[in-house]
């Protein structure tokens, strides 16, 4: 090696602050070559220089996402000769290529991948542009509505947005025929299961690492108002040179709202209770064991938000770490009420040479309550760098154990004595069976809905819409509203009367997945689930189902003690979180505090929505806008617009809309004010109540003045 | 004179035409994450991400580096006034979530220490850091590369990192110490 003569004396050294400028990069060229002469051959420099605290640049480096690039664990058994390849393991016969696929104008397709629980994964060629992609074909049980392929498509909009080296790309969703498929970047490696399953338990250091670049992509994600919601080693890949990669963002969250929407179609409780079971039996037969799902999911599948990616990723570290999962004992019932209830036997007791660090690191991503979490996948990532940086300044033994854990890595044959041996919970797919039926099949003209949603009330910054179109009655009858706190049944369904019932679930088909478990016993329900069914006609009153956090989409609203107030403030307006029939009744009460504008309910009529407007425009007018594009301003006014209404700050009064298909009624404190008569195509929303993304949602408003809404509520209309 | 391998600096000499090029690639998929937050439309949102190209295109050569990061705040200058000129004459018809209006954005973009801003700044530093690291790669030796990664990016013990690529632990200092300098050369300007 070069010895350079800068300094000659090997006791003359560099003073710290000109090490660690040296170290960071921050010398002139001609200076950092003479510190690099003195380096090269100084181990008092080296040693010194592994205390040096991160400049700002160099911490940054951590943050960001960094597996452009090799990371060098070793990860040659991605590609060992002779193993399957693809993300699961194919037990059938390689599936048939649809027709609409053969000859298909854009792709050629090579081959197929393999099957994921939502349907067959193709390797194709994009013919014009010549780029390699992975075409999934969604499984047509999933996709077999209008609402639902709108949905498909929204989602995969969203997730065509995220853009980042842990995230699989998603490109778009296309049709052929009546198949359904999403485009996405063709990733060459295999799903985490499947790498345990090959190699038993990870290197703890190798485990984290995967870990940490998961926590970055979902960073990504949450910074753009995303969550995953099926984060489990099923759906991250890992390539040969150790990139991770993020699958189906937005499909997750597709398929369990569709599952759950299938899965509830009965009014009767009991009916209901064994539905809930049932969906619990398709969510596992689509989407795997709830091995890996948050308790707050499990409760209430809207509310989950980043820290529930971060409970299952905490809970894919387990599995990394062990080789099972949390709770790998009982049925998927079970499972679901252990997530929720108990602590999983802590990392260090099944695997010795984990340090308590990192066991504690697991224990708080998987902290039953998402408060007591890593808030942001952000500081996951930092957490464990952190654990890094510990190790590597001041424990010697951690250090050599980490390099010992390193070489056994490298090595790679399964019997690596450091590790203990794999348990033998490592995912063996079981043979999928056909649960058996509790259920008869759904004999009932109703199938649920549910409601559009945002999913970014953590981070507030975009609007999305998770379910893109409310399912609406198209015959009135037999009209259910339920509430169910179970699994994924979540806040207020709404359910529609179709004319061709859903296929009931025992009789489809499940030879598609191969992945995932079923649940294969009569599922037990806890007894404590709260079920609250409205029969038909009855009220329900929403202010106990408002979040504003989630709904609000101006202004600043509270919900205290039963009602709601909002804050004076311009066009100030909040969602409401119902889905409603064709017809139906929607009413409110309030006071209005100060001001002198408008308190408004915003109703949806077919895919029109329009206000009813109280006091509006400063000229005390009152009707229904816009209708033809004219509003109720005595300027432009229309055939609604009622003169000299007024409202006295400060009194309470009670104000309703009665939706029909061919009329729309406005009523004030008991008094018919106003009729609309029409089928509502020529409404519209003046621009300062329009709720972006809500194209079909229900709204109040209030312009400008404190107001508190002691009651709202709706009620389907029953024929 | 040295010759300048500041990218920053190799933009703004190069002219119109291949400046124009560089910060469309460096700097168009940042932009465009920024403003798809405030729009419902992609064109929408193409439209504006062209006017701020051009604007920073255009005023790249006065542009004069006062102070540590002042590029970031230059760029989310420039982003926030076109948002606004765009929503003004009804060009951008914006999407807001989370009870603020369109105006508080705004507002909050035009305010350094807001919690906007630095997220902003978090995003713009992640990405430029990101876009820099791919441009050095090809041009550092691959142990060098392996070395630097590994210490500086995964935070791997040096040690460990020493013994697996079979060389002295001065040589990982040395290698960190060279692709920093490189990488601070590279970004000088924008990520400083």
């Amino acid at each position: 090696m070069n010895t350079s003569t800068q300094h000659p004396d090997s006791t003359h050294h560099p003073e710290p602050v000109l090490l660690a400028a040296f170290l960071d990069g921050r010398l002139s060229e001609q200076q950092r070559l003479e510190v690099e002469a003195h380096v090269d051959c100084c181990p008092i420099c080296c040693d010194a220089m592994s205390r040096l605290p991160l400049d700002p640049l160099s911490a940054r480096l951590r943050d960001i996402s960094d597996d452009d690039v090799d990371d060098n664990s070793d990860w040659s058994i991605v590609t060992d000769p002779g193993l399957p390849r693809s993300a699961s393991p194919t037990q059938n016969a390689a599936p048939v290529l649809p027709a609409e696929l053969h000859d298909h104008p854009r792709y050629r397709v090579l081959e197929p991948l393999g099957r994921g629980g939502m349907g067959v994964v193709y390797k194709a060629q994009h013919r014009m542009m010549d780029r390699i992609v992975a075409l999934k074909v969604i499984d047509s049980r999933l996709i077999d509505n209008p609402q639902m392929i709108d949905r498909f498509r929204n989602e995969v909009k969203a997730a065509a947005l995220l853009n980042h080296a842990n995230i699989v790309r998603a490109y778009d969703a296309e049709q052929a025929g009546s198949l359904h498929f999403l485009v996405m970047e063709y990733v060459d490696g295999i799903s985490l299961a499947e790498l345990i399953q090959r190699k038993g338990p990870l290197p703890a250091e190798q485990a984290l690492g995967v870990v940490r670049k998961v926590a970055h992509g979902l960073q990504h994600a949450y910074q753009h108002g995303m969550v995953h919601r099926d984060i489990k080693p099923q759906n991250i890949m890992v390539t040969r040179t150790g990139k991770v990669r993020i699958l189906d963002f937005g499909l997750a969250r597709f398929a369990r709202e569709r599952e759950h929407s299938a899965a509830t179609t009965d009014a009767d409780p009991d009916s209901i209770l064994q539905r809930t079971a049932e969906s619990l039996t398709l969510v596992g037969s689509i989407l795997g064991t709830p091995d890996y799902i948050a308790p707050e999911q499990v409760m209430d599948a809207h509310q989950a938000d980043t820290r529930a990616d971060i409970y299952s990723l905490g809970c894919t570290g387990y599995f990394l770490l062990t080789g099972r999962p949390p709770f790998p004992d009982g049925t998927a019932v079970q499972k679901l009420m252990a997530h929720r209830d108990q602590t999983p036997i802590p990392v260090t007791e099944l695997r010795a040479d984990v340090s308590p660090e990192i066991t504690s690191l697991i224990e708080r991503m998987m902290a039953r309550d998402p408060d007591h979490r890593f808030q942001t996948p952000l500081e996951v990532a930092t957490a464990i760098h952190d654990l890094n940086t510990a190790s590597t300044s001041s424990d010697a033994a951690v250090k050599s154990e980490a390099a010992g854990d390193r070489t056994d890595a490298l090595r790679l044959d399964s019997a690596s004595s450091a590790r203990p041996p794999a348990p033998s919970a490592a995912p063996t797919p079981s043979a999928t069976r056909t649960p058996s039926s509790t259920v008869d099949a759904v004999d009932g003209p109703d199938v649920f809905s549910h409601i559009a949603r945002r999913q970014d009330a953590v981070s507030g910054r975009r609007v999305q819409r998770a379910a893109t179109k409310a399912v609406r009655w198209t015959k009135p009858i037999g009209v259910t509203v339920l509430t169910l706190t179970m699994l994924l049944v979540v806040g207020l369904t709404v359910h529609e009367s179709q004319t061709e019932p859903e296929p009931a679930p025992d009789s489809t088909p499940r030879n598609t997945q191969t992945a995932s478990e079923s649940l294969t016993e009569s599922p037990m329900l806890p007894t404590e689930v709260p079920i609250r069914v409205l029969m038909p006609g009855e009220w329900m009153n929403l202010i106990p189902q408002i979040d504003p956090s989630r709904d609000t989409v101006a202004g600043v609203w509270q919900n205290v003690n039963g009602e709601l107030s909002v804050e004076a403030a311009v066009s100030a307006r909040l969602v409401l979180p119902v889905a409603v029939p064709a017809e139906y009744d929607f009413d409110i009460e309030f006071t209005r505090h100060d001001g002198v504008h408008s308190i408004a309910l915003v109703f949806a009529v077919g895919d029109h929505q329009a206000t009813y407007d109280i006091d509006a425009w400063g000229e005390h007018v009152a009707g229904i806008q816009n209708i033809g594009g004219q509003s109720i301003q005595p300027s432009r006014p229309n055939s609604t617009m009622v003169p000299s209404q007024q409202l006295v700050n400060g009194q309470r009064y009670s104000a309703e809309v009665r939706v029909r298909r061919d009329h729309v009624q406005a009523w004030l404190n008991g008094q018919l004010l106003t009729t609309y008569h029409g089928d509502g195509s020529d409404l519209s929303l003046i621009p300062e109540w329009r709720l972006p993304g809500f194209t079909d949602s229900l709204a109040i408003g209030a312009y400008e003045s404190s107001t508190t809404f002691h009651r709202i509520r709706v009620r389907a209309v029953q024929r | 004179m040295e010759t300048s391998l500041s990218l920053l600096e190799r933009i703004r000499a190069s002219g119109d035409a291949a400046g124009w090029e560089q910060l469309v690639e460096l700097y168009t998929p940042l932009i465009r994450i920024w403003i798809r937050r405030y729009s419902s439309s992609p064109q929408e949102a193409d439209d504006v991400i062209q006017d701020v190209l051009a604007v920073v295109v255009r005023r790249l050569p006065d542009f004069e580096r006062a102070r540590p990061g002042s590029f970031r705040t230059w760029l989310r200058t420039i982003t926030v006034n076109c948002l606004r000129d765009s929503w003004k004459k009804q060009r951008l018809r914006p999407v807001v979530a989370g009870g603020s209006d369109f105006q508080q954005v705004l507002e909050q973009l035009s305010d350094p220490h807001s919690e906007l801003s630095r997220l902003w700044n978090d995003e713009h530093d992640q990405h430029v850091l990101q876009s820099l690291l791919t441009r050095l790669r090809p041009t550092v030796p691959d142990q060098t590369w392996q070395s630097f990664f590994r210490v500086a990016m995964t935070g791997e013990a040096v040690e460990a990192v020493a013994a697996d690529l079979g060389i002295t632990v001065n040589s990982i200092y040395i290698a960190r110490s060279r692709v920093m300098a490189k990488l601070r050369e590279l970004g000088r300007g924008l990520i400083d």
